[in-house]
């Protein structure tokens, strides 16, 4: 079986890749979109079928791309130059024309889209060309994108019962898509897997020696992330004499109105932004603070708090999304209600009381419910058994 | 005398700060051109000079360009000369001097007793400019200008308080900021707040709106508190309080305060109304009871003084220079900033205040604006700016 996984760039998000490498082993996996650095993979059933992002290149590559769906299959072709009527001007329609030649070329038994925004682009597919829609529901782009963009809401609403398949990150994420007409009956929760060395990387945790309580947030500057109520609740607990300390670590530049809000608050002793790092040295430093924090108005399900559980650190998460699936109080974590710094606070008050042997009895618990419920093998099951059931 | 005023676009009829500006300065004879970056074409009142753009996907069009800038250095070589003699002695490079050199061509080439920037990050890169053309230079400072931009550029500043020769600060908080960046204390300086047409103010008895109107006027930016705002309503909300409120203005936190709207469960209570023209706005103002400015800061904001002359109970943060124009339980409220709890307490205390006092403290706050905040009292301010 041909199954294309189209997250628009090669290479895509970590868990995108996982997922593309795990479905290898057993079928043949197209990668389409622009190529942003160059990819290679150890499994000969990857076939990277990319964009370039240099023009020249670009343009050869798609002429050649033409040529060969013109000589092989022209009926392919006709469909395909009427898709491109809809792209407005030369320049619109060359680029379409280069990413959508590809995809028509190698047609494949089913296109899985990561991100729902491109389905617009996409559902031509099954239209014209009987492929199977797969699509993955995932964070921003079905819980505020369509909020704040009524167009995208009717799009939604209109092509998303054309979908065969839907895959939800979360249950919380499934139910939300139902507002926008995806079939309850179609959604299927397959969590995100967690590498396997993340749960090899594992260590007991041991509170640290010192006075000062150091806590962590990972992931880039957003609004979304709700760094701001983390940092008003590093202000509290400063005034009520705590000592600690909050390192966010960052892919991006911070935001102007988070180097706002330090100098504001005085808090520039207390807050220390690092850039990101590769993924190995980032675990072994996580593994050295006392606990993360995720202060997110909206997820689907973080990667981060899971990973964190994984490793063995104490979590604090905001009850956003998907969180409550796997944030359970007294059991994996402690759970805050989103924009309030001073439930954060106290949660932090609280994980700093508690005895030792009982953050570890949590970290333990934490990592065995992530093992058990965001293991690879399990998450690429589900999945090749969604593309078996789609073919049918 | 002959004044040039460095702004990034000519300002819009509705920003009266600027045009009152202008035209005060026009009725006391003083010859007036506008330096900007783009210039809307309705703009006429006063002559405007536009600043050469780079034309990247345009090769023809960029050498016509070059060569007329190169024409005007020819011409002008004295006063390119001594401009990049100045940037060479300050310590710039070569090529950012000739950058700065092109950027400026239309105020190089300009005759002026006085070149005024009317805000201090548009002046980095032109602090030879006034010199280069044997004119005095003044800077207007601006909330984002103070407390914002400096954060991510720290020095900034240091060359422009080294060459401006008169500061015009909006409020006497971001004064203090600039002598906190580093402005000498020597530097002569006069603090001109905005003003507010007072012929658009009609004395008309308060109308009680049930339930209770909330508004602000603010672009979609985080710099003014919205999410903060919003917070704070949805606890009125908790409470089992009924009101309206709208925000006129856009920006790029749309997206964000949608989700936050919807998030808050506030969708049948906020409305993003959009940017508004100013007579819209006012008639906007005017359907509301309560004005709420809770920035994290601001230089000192004209629709408070608005809002304030058209009777509304105004509500804001201690975000820069709001305390100053809005003195707390006197002419209405000033509440810590980034503090949606104390926000929704004030709010709640006001609503539940009776009539009596609530007049008292709107008419006190028109009295302090129509005294203290009138457009020809700011008219003689700016003639006296440039003359003394």
């Amino acid at each position: 079986m041909k199954i294309a996984i189209y997250s628009g760039s090669i290479p895509s998000t970590t868990f995108i890749e996982n997922l593309i490498k795990g479905v290898a082993l057993e079928h043949e996996v197209l990668l389409f979109g622009k190529q942003t650095v160059p990819t290679k993979y150890k499994s000969p059933n990857i076939k990277i079928y990319g964009t370039p992002k240099n023009k020249i290149v670009n343009v050869m590559i798609t002429l050649f791309r033409v040529l060969t769906l013109m000589i092989l299959y022209p009926k392919r072709f006709a469909h395909l130059w009427k898709e491109l009527k809809p792209y407005s001007g030369w320049h619109k329609r060359r680029h379409a024309l280069s990413r959508l030649v590809p995809v028509i070329l190698h047609k494949p038994n089913i296109f899985h889209i990561q991100w729902a925004k491109d389905i617009k682009q996409w559902v031509f597919l099954k239209d014209k060309f009987g492929v199977k829609l797969l699509l993955s529901l995932r964070g921003a782009h079905i819980n505020y994108s369509p909020i704040a963009d009524v167009e995208l809401a009717n799009t939604y609403k209109a092509l998303f019962p054309k979908v065969d398949r839907f895959h939800a990150v979360s249950k919380a994420i499934a139910i939300e898509a139902q507002k926008y007409q995806a079939d309850k009956e179609k959604i299927e929760v397959i969590h995100s897997p967690i590498a396997k060395t993340t749960f090899d990387a594992f260590r007991v945790f041991e509170k640290s020696n010192t006075n000062c309580f150091r806590m962590v947030s990972i992931g880039r500057f957003h609004w979304k992330k709700g760094y701001s109520y983390a940092i008003d609740a590093v202000k509290l607990l400063k005034e009520q004499g705590v000592q600690v300390h909050y390192t966010i670590i960052a892919s991006n530049a911070i935001s102007e109105d988070i180097v706002f809000q330090i100098h504001q608050l005085g808090l520039e002793n207390e807050i220390t932004i690092l850039e990101g790092m590769p993924q190995d040295v980032l675990f072994k430093k996580v593994q050295r603070f006392d606990a993360v924090i995720l202060p997110s108005l909206e997820e689907g399900i973080a990667n981060v708090i899971l990973e964190a559980m994984a490793l063995g650190v104490p979590v604090i998460s905001t009850d956003c999304g998907g969180m409550t699936e796997v944030v359970i109080p007294n059991k994996t974590g402690w759970l805050v209600p989103v924009r309030d710094p001073e439930s954060i606070a106290k949660a932090v008050q609280e994980l700093m009381q508690m005895p030792e042997i009982e953050l570890q009895r949590m970290t333990l618990n934490a990592h065995q419910f992530v093992k058990k419920n965001f293991n690879a093998e399990a998450s690429i099951a589900q999945f090749l058994d969604m593309y078996k059931r789609v073919v049918g | 005398m002959r004044i040039g005023i460095v702004l990034a676009k000519t300002p819009q009829y509705s920003e009266t700060f600027f045009i009152s500006k202008i035209k005060g300065l026009q009725t006391n004879g003083f010859d007036i051109t506008l330096f900007v970056q783009d210039k809307h074409p309705d703009f006429s009142l006063c002559q405007v000079r536009i600043a050469p753009k780079f034309y990247k996907q345009k090769l023809f069009k960029q050498l016509l360009v070059s060569v007329c800038f190169l024409f005007k250095f020819l011409v002008y070589y004295k006063r390119f000369r001594r401009f990049i003699q100045l940037e060479q002695r300050a310590g710039r490079l070569l090529i950012q001097s000739l950058k700065n050199a092109y950027n400026n061509v239309h105020i190089l080439t300009a005759k002026l007793d006085w070149l005024h920037f009317g805000f201090a990050t548009i002046a980095i890169q032109s602090e030879h400019v006034a010199k280069a053309i044997g004119a005095n230079m003044t800077v207007s400072f601006r909330g984002f200008d103070l407390d914002v931009y400096p954060l991510k550029h720290p020095g900034c500043y240091n060359l422009l308080w080294q060459r401006v020769d008169k500061v015009h600060s909006i409020s006497m908080y971001l004064l203090q900021k600039a002598y906190a960046l580093g402005l000498p204390k020597n530097i002569p300086h006069q603090i001109i707040t905005p003003a507010v047409d007072l012929s658009l103010f009609k004395e008309e008895p308060f109308v009680k709106n049930n339930p209770v109107r909330f508004v602000t006027v603010a672009r979609l930016h985080w710099i003014k508190g919205l999410q903060a705002t919003l917070e704070a309503l949805a606890l009125l909300k908790a409470k089992g309080m009924d009101f309206k409120y709208h925000i006129i203005g856009d920006g790029p936190k749309y997206e964000t305060l949608m989700f936050t709207i919807h998030q808050l469960g506030l969708s049948q209570y906020v409305a993003l109304v959009g940017k508004l023209a100013h007579k819209e706005t006012l008639k906007e103002l005017a359907q509301a009871d309560i004005y709420i400015q809770y920035s994290y800061s601001e230089g000192f904001c004209n629709a408070v003084l608005e809002s304030q002359a058209m009777g509304l109970l105004c509500v804001v943060s201690d975000g820069g220079g709001l305390p100053e124009n809005v003195l707390h339980e006197k002419t209405g409220w000033v509440v810590e900033k980034g503090k949606p709890k104390k926000l929704a307490k004030t709010l709640l205390d006001i609503i539940n205040l009776s009539e009596a006092p609530k007049n008292k403290i709107r008419n006190q706050a028109r009295t302090r604006v129509i005294e203290a905040f009138g457009l020809e009292k700011q008219k003689m301010e700016f003639c006296n700016f440039f003359t003394t």
